[in-house]
């Protein structure tokens, strides 16, 4: 089975340690993470280093905020999963991302399960929704 | 005149029409010893009898056109005071209707006019006496009301109580003077009643110094003085700011303590003033007292109400703080502990990893934790400085990390150093801070040089400097500000809470000095500050140096 490319965008390290760690211990899927830790490297990885089966984007990067880097994203690639996982728990906030393009919206701190399920659900959602795009 | 003697004297007004008659009477009167003023009815009756200011009027029941009675009135209107009056009745008078307060009837016995005049102005006295009481009692009523409403202010309120407590002792001035517990000294509460605010403004004067009078405070009873200028219980400083020759000083008090002193001034017309003007003045500091500390408290809670939004505003964002800023170490000490804990087959040095990832991130919540608690210290006031003698030689030397660095640390401090007057603890919290910025933002190891400088003979100089990362021009702003650090690629890689120069800044400001940086992108970073060698002599400090291709900000 081909490898999920999951692309993590996130300027505080242990936390990118952590989401590559808890992907690595995945026994029944293999995950490739690639690290991004602001908003230019996020882009300059989906534009060279792609296509991705998931993109796990922060809020709260150096450089640009999380929503605006989601609609960079989008305005290039439509299909592409993109999780918003961050500090910032405001319900505006999780309305700025739906609006950004985002699929879900997680606060953290979450349990290694809930970043396994979401990871292995929408992983596999997109590759069966790509399929269906390819087709018409 | 004596209250209750048997036999009071008084100022009688004769009105009768025959000038021998009038006569006969008056010689009687007179021959009790009372000030007996003739008047005949007529046009000039009323204006004659006012200017005589009579206890008593006494006179025929029909004075010309008008009757007695009439006449009184006109007379009582125009003294704006009481008018006893007594009748003398004809014999064509024997069935009328007599609305006086006595009567004799003619002919005139000489032993019985003598008798109903001394009772009628025995009773004219005690009318005035109990007359003052209720004007008295009204004053401290105008005083009282006033002392439970605040709505007018401290100035209207100070006002009022001069104006009133004049008002009650009939006298030109009236001040209110109050204790400043902070100041320790007395000073006048503007306005003043008679007192222009210059003059109001003159009256302030310690109350450590020699115990002189009330007017310094020390002497807590109340005092009445007819020579203010030259009285050695008063201040003549005050007495002649105030311009004034006689007084009634009573204090405000609460218990055993003194809040300030009700001072009345000068009374009309000159006279003196006398022991009941103490006892009426003492009534009103009463209710006085009330008034003060209602309008001291209504301050105290209007200025706590305003810190306690200021501590609400700083707890919100405490609390948004820990909300937000303890998320991302709390998840990735969460993650690993559940991966090191559901892994059983994890190979020893991945297991390590994960648990000194755990440490730091642990570290980092505390030092974030710590962090937050100072600043929210330092922002409501509670963080004391406590000054102590400081070796900066010796301080700067401990900064010097003890774990071994790819850094040289060098240390630059000339041999003889002043030893300094600052808070110990806060200072090494600085230089561990500014010590430990230049080794995390110079990965690639390099100098840091630790300095200290005389500036001037009362300013001390403090500079660390490294070879590392820099910080871009645009934003060494704000560097000092809360939450802020360099957003570079480089930068964010290093953890950080951005609070820590926010702390410097603080503690350098506490210290009464100054906090800056000089940087050059790539080229490494000076963080600077210079403090009194005594922060008792925190005179402005001058302007940071500003070198060509540096920036400077404080």
């Amino acid at each position: 089975m081909a490898k999920k490319r999951v692309l993590v965008v996130d300027d505080h390290a242990p936390t990118v340690a952590l989401v590559r760690a808890i992907l690595d211990a995945e026994k029944h899927t293999q995950y490739e993470v690639v690290e991004a830790a602001s908003g230019t490297e996020c882009l300059k990885a989906a534009d060279q280093k792609g296509p991705f089966d998931l993109i796990l984007l922060d809020v709260n990067l150096p450089d640009m905020d999380g929503f605006s880097v989601c609609r960079a994203l989008r305005s290039v690639e439509t299909r592409v999963p993109i999780v918003f996982v961050t500090a910032q728990g405001d319900l505006k906030d999780f309305a700025a991302g739906r609006e950004a393009g985002g699929d879900s919206y997680l606060v953290k701190p979450i349990s290694r399960n809930s970043l396994r399920s979401i990871v292995g659900l929408l992983t596999n959602i997109d590759r069966s929704g790509a399929r269906e795009l390819s087709k018409t | 005149m004596i209250i209750g003697s048997p036999a009071p004297i008084g100022q009688i007004v004769l009105l009768h029409l025959s000038p021998s008659r009038a006569e006969a009477l008056a010689r009687i009167l007179r021959s009790g010893s009372h000030r007996v003023t003739v008047v005949r009815p007529g046009p000039g009756a009323v204006a004659a009898i006012v200017a005589a200011a009579p206890d008593l009027l006494v006179g025929p029941l029909i004075c010309g056109e008008v009757t007695l009675s009439e006449l009184a009135d006109q007379a009582r209107q125009q003294m704006a005071a009481d008018l006893t009056v007594m009748a003398i009745l004809g014999r064509e008078d024997a069935d009328a209707v007599v609305d006086t307060d006595g009567i004799v009837r003619e002919p005139v016995d000489a032993g019985e006019l003598l008798f109903r005049t001394g009772r009628l102005l025995r009773q004219a006295v005690e009318r005035r006496a109990l007359r003052h009481r209720i004007d008295e009692l009204l004053g401290l009523y105008r005083v009282a009301s006033w002392a439970f409403s605040i709505a007018g202010g401290a100035e209207s309120l100070f006002g009022h109580l001069a104006r009133q407590s004049a008002a009650l002792l009939k006298a030109e001035k009236g001040l209110v003077i109050l204790y400043d517990a902070q100041r320790r000294e007395m000073e006048g509460q503007n306005a003043g009643y008679g007192l222009t605010r210059e003059q109001v403004a003159r009256v302030r004067y310690p109350v450590d110094g020699e115990a002189r009078s009330l007017w310094n405070f020390r002497l807590n009873g109340p005092l009445i003085s007819n020579n203010a200028r030259s009285d050695p219980r008063l201040l003549p400083e005050i007495a002649a700011a105030l311009d004034i020759s006689s007084l009634v000083v009573v204090p405000l008090t609460r218990g055993p303590q003194v809040l300030g002193l009700l001072v009345v001034a000068d009374r009309l017309g000159r006279a003196p003033f006398r022991d009941e003007d103490l006892g009426n003045l003492q009534a009103v500091a009463g209710q006085a007292t009330v008034a003060v500390e209602n309008q001291r408290l209504h301050e105290q809670i209007k200025e706590a109400n305003a810190r306690l939004q200021e501590y609400d505003r700083i707890k919100s964002e405490f609390v948004a703080t820990v909300a937000h800023d303890f998320r991302s170490p709390l998840m990735a000490i969460r993650g690993f502990a559940e991966l090191a804990l559901e892994e059983p087959d994890l190979p020893v040095e991945r297991r390590n990893e994960f648990m000194r990832t755990i440490i730091t991130e642990t570290d980092d919540l505390a030092s974030l934790a710590n962090d937050t608690l100072l600043i929210s210290h330092m922002e409501t006031g509670l963080l004391q400085y406590d000054w102590t003698p400081v070796d900066l030689r010796r301080e700067l030397k401990q900064a010097i990390p003890a774990v071994v660095s790819q850094h040289t640390f060098l240390l630059d401090v000339p041999d003889a150093f002043p030893i300094i007057k600052a808070d110990a603890l806060r200072l090494r919290q600085v230089l561990n801070n500014l010590v430990s910025n230049a080794v995390k933002y110079s990965p690639g190891g390099g100098t840091v040089t630790l300095r200290a400088r005389e500036r001037g003979k009362d300013q001390v100089l403090v500079e660390i400097i490294d070879e590392g990362l820099g910080i871009p021009e645009d934003q060494v702003g704000r560097l000092f500000q809360k939450f802020e650090r360099v957003r570079g690629l480089e930068h964010m890689k290093i953890s950080g809470t951005g609070l820590g120069l926010y702390i410097c800044k603080r503690i350098v400001e506490g210290h009464h000095g100054r906090i800056w940086v000089e940087s050059t992108a790539g080229e490494g970073s000076t963080f600077a500050f210079s403090i009194p060698v005594d922060p008792a002599l925190h005179e402005p400090q001058e302007a940071a140096p500003d070198r060509a291709g540096h920036s400077s900000v404080s």
